[in-house]
């Protein structure tokens, strides 16, 4: 078994808080009264509703598509009653069309238990040809559920120019208090170790690896055992260091490869999936499951009963937060995602989607509040970036309008990450200064292209 | 500054802040503190803290948000720049030097480019830097501290070994002496991720590899004056160094280069201030030149390496055309040199067996004593003048009692038809009697070659400057001969003043022979006057005579010693 692996510079350890919730098994939650599914869950054009308000729909039925354009399919993650399609905000702060979905009175335990998924198949049975699974991936309506969204059935469309060797199974999981994956790792890794053997024939590749950092024993040992019955199938152990789930850098440290900038790890042989996204594929093509409910992670010490929990899409994170017990104390703020990368709301109504990772409940004391002092060039956050650029450096050329110096420097090829902003002794905000940075450079672009049209 | 509250996060953060940084760099200050009060007393105490709160107090009113009940000396980052500072200072500087050295460092240092962060210069090197052009003395008196006397430090002169450079009990400043208490508080500095290994490493290297080529001690140089501070404590100042991996180690270098320089090459005995103020005014270029390549840049870092390879044979190619242009020219010279030496000796003294390095009162004149056998015979200097169209090499042949006996005009490039006129036995010859006393007289009584009087009066020149070179010699006061030849073998002991009291020798005689001297009891100065004294003892040794010259910038200590040797053999 190969030695512990990681990224060579750069990255920050991280207080973990895992113990919280790497513990308590998943738990499928009730369906609640009432759904908002989004009929955008992924990255690309929204779906079109093709049910009506007044219909009645089941779990797993498909209630929106879209034929033109990248998309996922959507479908109810209970049984009930459509009763309205309407807009409603998200936790980016857009808005979206969403299928109000309320449940039937008289029925209960809609969510498929997960021991209704078997027999699980192992390394000697057959996988379907590659058009086939993703046929059936797309009708599950499968994204990339580790936060990007991404329609799996297009990235498992392998281009002629780009061949892919290796698949990586992204276990690391360094975001703070989130125990998603760490958990699905310890109850499903036959599923996860089949998901990937689909993936690695689909798209022609010699082997796969499970790569997980080393603060997860019990997941280690899982997958350990599990990868001696695949032979084309491998563990990876990684260091516990942040971001190693950042692509580029997991791909660097299982493999050894450099993505070139601004390059996808397709064009080094490499396809990276999310744990659950491979799970989800065993359950599409061998079992013919949709993506109805996610596995996520409600933690922080304000939580009164912290876990891991399998819930319907389109659950409210108030219902969510309820259903792990409600918050002990009144001081707290709602984090949805890792505290690293996730995003802070105080809109409980927003709804659970395919790429909601966790819902972390942070106290006062571990608040980030950023003060913004001086600078006092102590260097931390050019030797934590894991793409080595130097923050300081492009966050004063951001705010002062310098944007051709910070693209210069690199702002583009920033991960946002935030590695920079957690370690700043001056707490400034330097992540949010990289997105203005981001985002002051793709104005400048569309003014260049407006100039010269190509 | 307003308070911004990000939705984008991180929404958690590390416990670190500007306060807790600067309070562990005052912590990591201690062991160099608690050495500074141990080797100088309480009043380095004073010097420390003065400074170091005088420099909180008179930030306040600059930037009052700093300061609080919670950390009523504010965020120490004045405080620790002012404990630097303090530390840098020699342990007899007046009362006031803490204080106008704070003001200068908060005031010209710090708030002049707009506080904490914006400035380019580290303020303690700034302040350092005004108050050593202003009063010199009270920056560079220092005193040892065994005995509290002045006394030089080892940068000046003073000659100790490692072990007193490692623990600090030697001059200096406060708290620069003691390398042990100075690791002590980078290895904590270290551990703690406040500083880079990089910078300090790569400034000891610099200089020690810099020192190296230069054919100084490397190991000295590293351990010796505040090169060691200043590679924990200022070079690695956040605000005025690089943030970058490899601009750290640019950067580190850079200053260790300049220090030895600037030690090397200028009256300065120290060079850390002006070379890393240098330094400071670099760090952004260095950041930009020595920006790590982004992860992903695959085809920039192989550019990179292609050419650091081209870079590093482009210097080597350098390194190796200056060396052999530099052996070719030695060679050149030396062959030149020897013929020249061996014809005007061989012309004079076709009887001489050897040829021995003599005083010389004048770096730019080289002398030497000829003997013929073990009897000293006479003298030769040599030196090089500038004539008509370049420097020309004269020799000039001595007799016993120092008056000219020939000139020999060696290498040169005077005009071929008229230059080499003064090669001549008509000029040269006029040279003939005349010694140092009557030096003077040779620019009316030699007559210049008419059509090349510059190269004649070069050559004129340069005899003068041999015989001036001589001229103290002469006047010393020397017993000659040495009677070891009517004594027994034994041991003689003998007294003789010297610069610092009495000198006693203990003379051995064997066959007719003086055959070993050894010093019994001295107080000459170490490192000047007793080094001196074993050169006179191997010169007697060498010469079986006591006509043997002294050592230049100790001639009580070597005249001391020749008497002591004297009166040995006389006392029987």
């Amino acid at each position: 078994m190969p030695g512990i692996r990681k990224f060579p510079i750069g990255g920050t350890h991280l207080p973990e808080n895992k113990d919280l919730t790497t513990g308590s098994p998943i738990r499928a939650l009730d369906p609640p009264a009432r759904v908002v599914i989004p009929l955008k869950q992924h990255l690309g054009v929204p779906c079109k509703p093709i049910v009506s308000p007044g219909e009645r729909v089941s779990v797993g039925q498909l209630i929106g598509a879209n034929k033109e354009g990248l998309s996922a399919r959507i479908h109810s993650s209970i049984r009930g009653t459509v009763t309205a399609i309407e807009r409603h905000s998200m936790v980016d702060h857009s808005e979206c069309d969403c299928v109000i979905i309320e449940r039937d009175q008289n029925t209960d335990n809609q969510t498929p238990a997960p021991d209704s998924r078997t027999p699980i198949k192992g390394p000697d049975a057959p996988v379907p040809d590659a058009d086939t699974v993703r046929e059936r991936v797309e009708e599950a309506g499968i994204v990339g559920m580790g936060g990007a969204a991404f329609p799996t059935h297009v990235k498992l469309q392998v281009r002629k120019d780009t061949p892919i060797d290796s698949v990586i199974i992204n276990g690391a999981e360094c975001e703070p208090f989130i125990t998603t994956d760490d958990r699905l790792m310890q109850e499903r890794a036959a599923e996860l170790f089949r998901g990937l053997e689909i993936i690695r024939i689909t798209v022609g590749a010699r082997t796969g690896y499970v790569a997980c950092e080393i603060n997860k024993p019990e997941a280690i040992k899982r997958i350990v055992e599990e990868s001696a019955r695949w032979p084309h199938l491998e563990a990876v152990r990684l260091d516990t260091r942040y971001p190693h789930g950042a692509e580029k850098h997991l791909v660097k440290a299982v493999l050894d490869r450099e993505v070139p900038i601004r390059q996808l790890p397709m064009s080094v042989g490499v396809l990276v999936n999310n744990v659950q996204t491979a799970i989800a594929v065993t359950d599409a093509v061998d079992h013919g499951i949709a993506v109805t409910s996610r596995v996520l992670t409600v933690s922080g010490s304000v939580v009164s009963h912290p876990g891991n929990f399998q819930v319907p899409l389109g659950m409210s994170l108030g219902d969510l937060v309820a259903a792990a017990g409600g918050p002990a104390e009144d001081d707290y703020r709602l984090v949805v995602g890792g505290p690293m990368t996730g995003i802070l709301t105080d809109d409980f109504s927003i709804p659970v989607t395919k790429s909601t990772s966790g819902v972390v409940l942070i106290r006062p004391g571990e608040y980030a509040d950023r003060s913004a002092e001086v600078c006092i060039r102590c260097g931390r956050c050019v030797s934590v970036c894991p793409m080595y650029l130097q923050p300081n450096r492009i966050t004063t050329f951001v705010r002062n309008d310098m944007t051709e110096e910070a693209e210069e420097f690199g702002v583009n090829d920033c991960i946002l990450c935030g590695a920079c902003s957690f370690v700043c002794p001056s707490r400034r905000p330097l992540l949010q200064w990289l997105r203005e940075g981001k985002a002051k450079s793709a104005v400048l672009a569309d003014d260049r292209r407006r100039r010269n049209p190509v | 500054m307003s308070s911004t509250y990000s939705s984008t996060g991180p929404h958690i953060h590390s416990q670190d802040s500007i306060a807790r940084t600067m309070w562990s760099i005052a912590v990591a200050l201690l062991p160099a503190t608690v050495v500074a009060v141990w080797l100088f007393g309480p009043y380095a105490l004073y010097l420390v803290f003065a400074t170091a709160v005088a420099s909180a107090l008179i930030e306040i009113p600059f930037d009052p948000d700093r300061f609080s009940l919670r950390l009523p000396l504010g965020d120490g980052s004045a405080f620790i720049a002012g404990m630097i500072l303090g530390l840098s200072l020699a342990p007899t500087s007046a009362w006031w030097v803490p204080i106008v050295g704070a003001a200068l460092m908060v005031i010209v240092g710090k708030y002049v480019f707009g506080g904490l962060g914006n400035n380019i210069f580290n303020p303690a090197l700034v302040a350092r830097g005004i108050l050593l052009l202003s009063w010199p003395n009270q920056i560079t008196r220092w005193i040892s501290p065994v005995d509290g006397a002045t006394s030089a430090t080892p940068l000046s002169g003073l000659d100790v070994g490692y072990l007193p450079l490692f623990v600090g009990n030697i001059p200096g400043s406060l708290g620069e002496t003691s390398v042990v208490a100075l690791l002590l508080g980078a290895l904590f500095l270290m551990t703690r991720g406040l500083i880079s290994w990089r910078v300090p490493v790569s400034v000891l290297t610099g200089a020690a590899v810099t020192a190296a080529i230069l054919g100084i001690d490397p190991l000295f140089t590293v351990l010796s004056g505040s090169l060691m501070f200043g590679a924990v404590f200022m070079a690695t100042d956040m605000v005025t160094s690089p943030t970058g991996k490899t601009s750290h180690l640019i950067y580190g270098a850079g200053c260790g280069f300049l220090t030895v320089v600037i030690r090397r090459y200028t009256a300065y005995p120290e060079g850390i201030t002006f070379a890393f103020l240098l330094m400071n005014g670099l760090a952004y270029l260095m950041d930009r030149i020595g920006a790590d390549p982004i992860f992903g840049q695959v085809e920039e870092r192989k550019r990179r390496v292609y050419r650091a390879v081209l870079l590093a044979a482009a210097v080597a190619l350098m390194a190796l055309l200056a060396a052999a242009g530099f052996i070719g020219r030695t060679l050149i010279a030396d062959r030149y040199l020897d013929a020249a030496r061996e014809r005007s000796i061989t012309g004079a003294y076709p009887q001489a067996t050897r040829v021995a390095e003599a005083t010389s009162y004048d770096p730019a004149v080289t002398m030497y004593r000829v003997y013929e056998e073990r009897r000293p015979v006479g003298y030769f200097g040599h030196t090089t003048v500038n004539g008509y169209g370049g420097p020309m090499q004269v020799s000039v042949v001595l007799d016993l009692d120092e008056s000219v006996r020939s000139v020999v005009v060696g290498q040169n490039s005077e005009s071929p038809t008229v230059g080499t006129e003064v090669r001549t036995s008509g000029f040269l010859a006029q040279f003939s009697g005349f010694d140092p006393q009557s030096r003077d007289s040779l620019f009316d009584e030699v007559e210049s070659i008419s059509g090349a009087t510059v190269s004649s009066r070069a050559v004129i020149r340069a005899v003068e400057r041999v015989l001036a070179a001589r001229e103290e010699a002469v006047h010393e006061d020397v017993a000659v001969g040495m009677p070891a030849d009517s004594l027994a073998d034994g041991v003689y002991r003998g007294s003789g003043r010297g610069y610092g009291g009495e000198i006693v020798v203990l003379v051995t005689v064997a066959g007719e022979r003086v055959t070993a001297i050894e010093i019994e009891d001295h107080s000459e100065t170490p490192g000047l006057g007793d080094s001196a004294m074993h050169t006179t003892i191997e010169r007697i040794l060498d010469a079986q005579s006591l006509d043997v010259d002294s050592v230049s910038g100790a001639t009580g200590s070597s005249r001391g010693l020749r008497a002591a040797v004297e009166a040995a053999l006389a006392g029987n």
